[in-house]
């Protein structure tokens, strides 16, 4: 069936802030009950898990209890800012989760690398399913979102989007590199793992989502929309025409830029509408959160209110999907070994790596842990209140929420045994509500269970292979 | 956007009459055309594009000091502007500054330096925000109506005055691409003309030249073409712009200025000589000495701390004013900061280190015997802190990585949490006790012993540079402070690691080669050894002048050639 494409800018004409368009309704007719897309959703938390009785719920199967990590899944709590209902039901928890490590000082296929028991050696098998055989958190193969968006969101206004909450790193370069603020990896026109950027700042993710369209009768703003359009010609000739006079390899360098304009372009001409009313122009978040150590009135080490951007990027991920603007989105909440403050939360004066090392016992562990399913809870909640289609947004949604490490065992935070992730939505026949014992699996396996929810087809990813039984009726 | 005129650069900052005729000076020497001349600019050029179409049917033969074996150049991958490049050259080019809104584009990672060639990856975020940030900027000089004809070189008649257009597209081009443009570029601007047809209004066309120029990646980018050298595949000599380029960005993080444009079309770039004394001048200026503590910033670990942003800033001033006296009032070596007797500092500053008789800004004799140099400044104490207190392995990995440039080994295969700080025995444990064991378990003990004794002989200052006897809330432990540079000699303090490092054979190195790093863009490889060497000895010479090492830097032929490829792939 041919997808009838409409100028962006055209059908979120005339939007005031939060506002139904009513364009929308008619273009939805237009466009003809197509039913409602998948959609993708990655939730990184940078941090290990408490020790088992602050996060593995007693029962397996429904009407689990929530345990202390969780507690934010109930909502309902206006004194700890939980403004969202219960969403248990709709979220199931699998516990039991491993990357192997080594086996005589090799890695053994999805699992990680023999250098300590680094933090960032977790990173590839658990987003790309390729072990990892050094302590440096750059997969060894594409992330689960690229196959996911390269099938299923490749005619998106986006492709897909990347955001990270978390800052800054807030701590000296380790030697390790950038990598462990990035958890979306795409093979480049070499053949070499590069990573896909994140957006930081939610106040320009909300401009790139949402401004720059076209009111009706707005001549002015008609004139910027044939200016940019010229623009961009330029600068897409221009590129073209350096990479026919540089070397082969800067050439290589400069396609990621030049497809990068490519998509921009499509983006300012057109997308495929919206398959629901749900769409409208969020109000803008307003200037990001400061870093605090640039303001006078506190002295917090490693903040920039990351509560407040975890939500407003949540938002816009649930608009995004709403408008259909894409169809995969990853959301890191936190550094891999992140060092953000957890002061602002628990009122301990340290960082999330230090409170698994000594500077918090286990109970901050686990609220740490559950300041990171708040935003889970949150979106999925804004998820189920969205109608689509005969039910709610929730039904053609697969999130996965991973952590970079396992469940704490003997005090030691490093474990990549007993792992867990929680999966929210129902696409593709996905159960929701139930905790599930799964020894033996790989959080991969999980991965792949979404990633055949939202109809990308695959036994594996990377080196792991199969559906995690029992999350979904296939 | 940004308040505009208070921020304009240096070269745009003395308006009068004549001085904006200055800008279109380089307009001028290139295309003998008049200020005003639109008509003459235009048909200058495509005539001297030596940067726009750079033809393999000539070459030239290479300098009498090209090394025998090319590889020792290193390769030249092709480099993006760094956002804070971005962000200088958009004001010197327009006068606008975009820095706030860059904090909202993806940042540069530093690795230490921020503008790593290999960490730069085109992302939807970093392109379209140069799209948003480019397009208004556009508008605010439009409408801003001295940025407006200072930018613009003539008046237009109406909106189909395509002369005066063209006039303009040739200026703009030219300071964007930091080159002549050929008459190609120059003809795919034009087609903005159209809109200001379409529009009638000529200032639609212009912002979208300045929209596009401002994001368009022969701007971005450092592009180096260079001419091909007789008999060397792969080796290609930089042309004059390109060479204007590389002295701008590592001088001044900037484009050129105008002098080095005209240094440039008078052929006084294509000597050594030439090089070198338009270096000198840059070096001698504002933006030149800006450039050296924006280098020693990032390499020192200072550029960002974790302290309120007064604090921070008296912090920095301290070892800004330092680097200033040394390098460039007394023209001294680089290793006198090491040994410094006196420091600048603020009341704020002088309160927080405890001393308590300052109460004016300005220099003070250390009377503590410990304290020596920028090695005792809180900028440089501030890295290496951890689990809430400094960490003797987190500072003895700086020392090492960031002074030595020592390469130390992550921990492999052993049985503990790396990560953690050490096992007390007990919990009434002093510091020194708790690292017992990377003293004790050779396996521990066999990287430690060059980690922990020099984090060690810092533990009498704290994270912020304090000075202190005991541990933080432990007066039961006493900090005795002494440690040892493995291989070199016992010390406790600041003072007398810097009489170490001061004659250390590894420092030196360290010091070209991060700046050599800083210049090039990327790690050096391994190869690359020799020219390193050959810097050492140059800027030995020159009694260990800064100064000297970056004009070394400059003249050497790594600077003057490039050699495709050769990043591997």
């Amino acid at each position: 069936m041919r997808t009838k494409r409409l100028r962006r800018r055209t059908f979120l004409a005339g939007a005031g802030a939060t506002v139904g368009l009513p364009l929308l309704q008619t273009m939805q007719a237009q466009a003809g009950g197509q039913p409602a897309p998948s959609r993708f959703l990655v939730i990184f938390c940078g941090t290990s898990l408490p020790p088992e009785d602050s996060f593995v719920p007693a029962t397996t199967g429904a009407g689990y209890e929530l345990t202390r990590s969780l507690r934010p899944l109930a909502g309902n709590d206006a004194d700890a800012g939980w403004s969202w209902g219960d969403v248990s039901d709709e979220i199931s928890v699998v516990t039991g989760l491993t990357i192997p490590r080594p086996v005589d000082g090799e890695s053994v296929p999805g699992g990680r690398a023999s250098d300590g028991d680094w933090h960032s050696s977790t990173m590839s098998p658990l987003l790309s399913g390729v072990r990892a055989v050094d302590a440096g958190p750059r997969p060894r193969g594409e992330t689960a979102d690229i196959l996911v968006a390269r099938s299923i969101s490749k005619d998106s206004c986006f492709e897909s989007l990347n955001y990270r909450a978390q800052f800054e790193k807030y701590r000296d370069d380790d030697g390790l590199g950038p990598d462990d603020g990035r958890i979306s990896f795409s093979y480049d026109a070499s053949g070499d793992i590069v990573p896909n950027i994140p957006v930081v700042s939610p106040e320009f993710a909300h401009q790139q989502l949402f401004t720059g369209f076209v009111p009706p009768g707005d001549d002015g703003a008609l004139r910027r929309l044939e200016r940019d359009r010229s623009v961009l010609d330029i600068v897409r000739d221009s590129t073209a025409s350096l990479m026919g006079r540089v070397g082969a390899e800067d050439r290589l360098r400069l396609e990621r830029h030049f497809d990068e304009i490519r998509a921009l372009e499509q983006r300012i001409d057109g997308l495929t509408p919206p398959v629901g009313g749900n769409c409208s122009v969020l109000s803008p978040p307003g200037p990001d959160p400061e870093l605090a150590t640039n303001r006078s009135d506190d002295g917090l080490i490693g903040w920039a209110d990351e509560t407040s951007r975890a939500r407003s990027l949540a938002d816009l991920v649930h608009m995004a999907f709403a408008c259909d603007l894409t169809r995969v989105a990853t959301l890191q909440l936190t550094f891999s070994q992140s060092f953000m403050s957890v002061e602002p939360f628990l009122g301990i004066q340290a960082d999330l790596h230090e409170i698994g090392h000594g500077a918090g016992d286990e109970n901050d562990v686990a609220d740490g842990v559950a300041w990171h399913v708040e935003t889970l809870a949150y979106l999925v909640d804004k998820f189920r209140s969205t109608p689509e289609g005969s039910g709610t947004m929730l039904d053609n949604v697969a999130i996965v929420f991973v952590a970079e490490g396992g469940m704490m065992i003997d005090g030691d935070p490093h474990t990549s045994q007993n792992m867990a992730a929680l999966v929210a939505g129902r696409a593709g026949g996905l159960l929701p509500g139930q905790h599930l014992s799964a020894d033996g699996y790989h959080p991969a396996n999980v991965v792949i269970s979404a990633m055949n929810a939202v109809g990308v087809p695959t036994e594996v990813l990377g080196e792991v292979e199969g559906e995690l039984p029992g999350l979904r009726n296939a | 956007m940004a308040n505009k005129f208070p921020h304009l650069p240096a070269p745009l900052g003395v308006l009068s009459p004549a001085s904006i005729c200055g800008w279109a000076a380089v307009g001028l020497l290139l295309f003998s055309a008049g200020c005003y001349s639109g008509v003459g600019a235009a048909q200058g050029i495509g005539e001297t594009d030596s940067g726009g179409e750079a033809s393999d049917t000539s070459s030239v033969p290479p300098d009498d000091d090209f090394p025998e074996d090319p590889a020792v150049l290193g390769p030249s991958p092709l480099r993006r502007l760094s956002l804070a490049e971005y962000r200088a050259t958009v004001l010197d080019l327009t006068g606008v500054d975009v820095g706030p809104e860059l904090g909202l584009l993806p940042s540069d990672p530093r690795t230490p330096f921020d503008n790593d060639a290999l960490e730069q990856f085109a992302s939807p975020g970093l392109i379209e925000g140069l799209h948003v940030i480019a397009t208004s900027v556009a508008q605010s000089v439009v409408e801003d109506p001295n940025l407006r004809s200072l930018i613009l070189g003539c008046e237009p008649t109406g909106p189909d005055d395509e002369a005066c257009f063209r006039t303009f597209v040739g200026r703009f081009l030219f300071r964007a691409y930091r080159r002549p443009p050929s008459s190609a570029e120059v003809d795919r601007y034009m087609e903005a003309e159209t809109i200001a047809q379409d529009q009638q209004a000529f200032d639609a066309a212009v912002q979208v030249v300045i929209a596009a120029a401002l994001q368009d990646p022969s701007m971005l980018h450092r592009v180096e073409i260079g001419t091909p050298v007789t008999g060397l595949s792969g080796v290609r000599a930089l042309d004059e712009w390109e060479l204007a380029s590389r002295l701008s960005y590592l001088l001044y993080g900037s484009m050129p200025d105008d002098s080095l444009f005209a240094a440039a079309d008078a052929g006084d770039l294509d000597t050594v000589d030439g090089l070198e004394a338009a270096a000198i001048r840059m070096l001698d200026t504002e933006q030149g000495r800006a450039q050296v503590q924006r280098f020693h910033a990032q390499w020192l670990g200072y550029e960002s701390m974790p302290h309120l942003a007064s604090l921070g800033d008296a912090m920095r001033a301290e070892t800004e004013t330092l680097i200033e006296e040394t390098l460039f009032e007394s023209e001294d070596s680089w290793f006198a900061m090491l040994s410094a007797r006196r420091t600048w500092v603020t009341p704020e500053l002088a309160a927080h280190y405890g001393m308590s008789e300052q109460v004016e800004e300005g220099w003070v004799e250390y009377q503590d015997p410990q304290r020596a140099g920028i090695l005792s400044h809180a900028t440089v104490l501030s890295n290496g802190s951890k689990f809430g207190d400094t960490s003797p392995v987190q500072r003895g990995l700086f020392v090492r990585r960031r002074l030595l440039c020592d390469e130390i080994p992550l921990p492999t295969d052993v049985d503990v949490d790396v990560d953690a700080p050490p096992e007390a025995q007990s919990e009434d444990a002093c510091k020194l006790e708790r690292y017992e064991r990377h003293r004790e378990d050779p396996t521990c003990a066999a990287c430690h012993v060059y980690l922990d004794p020099v984090g060690f002989g810092l533990e009498g200052f704290d994270a912020a540079g304090r000075k202190r006897l005991h541990e933080p809330d432990r007066p039961d432990c006493p900090i005795d402070g002494l440690g040892e540079l493995n291989g070199v000699g016992d010390f406790s303090g600041p003072a007398e690691l810097g009489q170490h490092l001061q004659v250390s054979p590894d420092l030196e190195d360290c010091l070209v080669r991060h700046t050599y790093r800083f210049a090039v863009g990327r790690e050096p490889t391994n190869i690359e050894t020799a020219t390193i060497e050959e810097l050492k000895k140059l800027t030995q010479d020159q009694g260990w002048r800064f100064d000297a090492l970056l004009l070394a830097i400059v003249k050497s032929p790594s600077f003057r050639y490039r050699v495709e490829g050769g990043m591997g792939g």
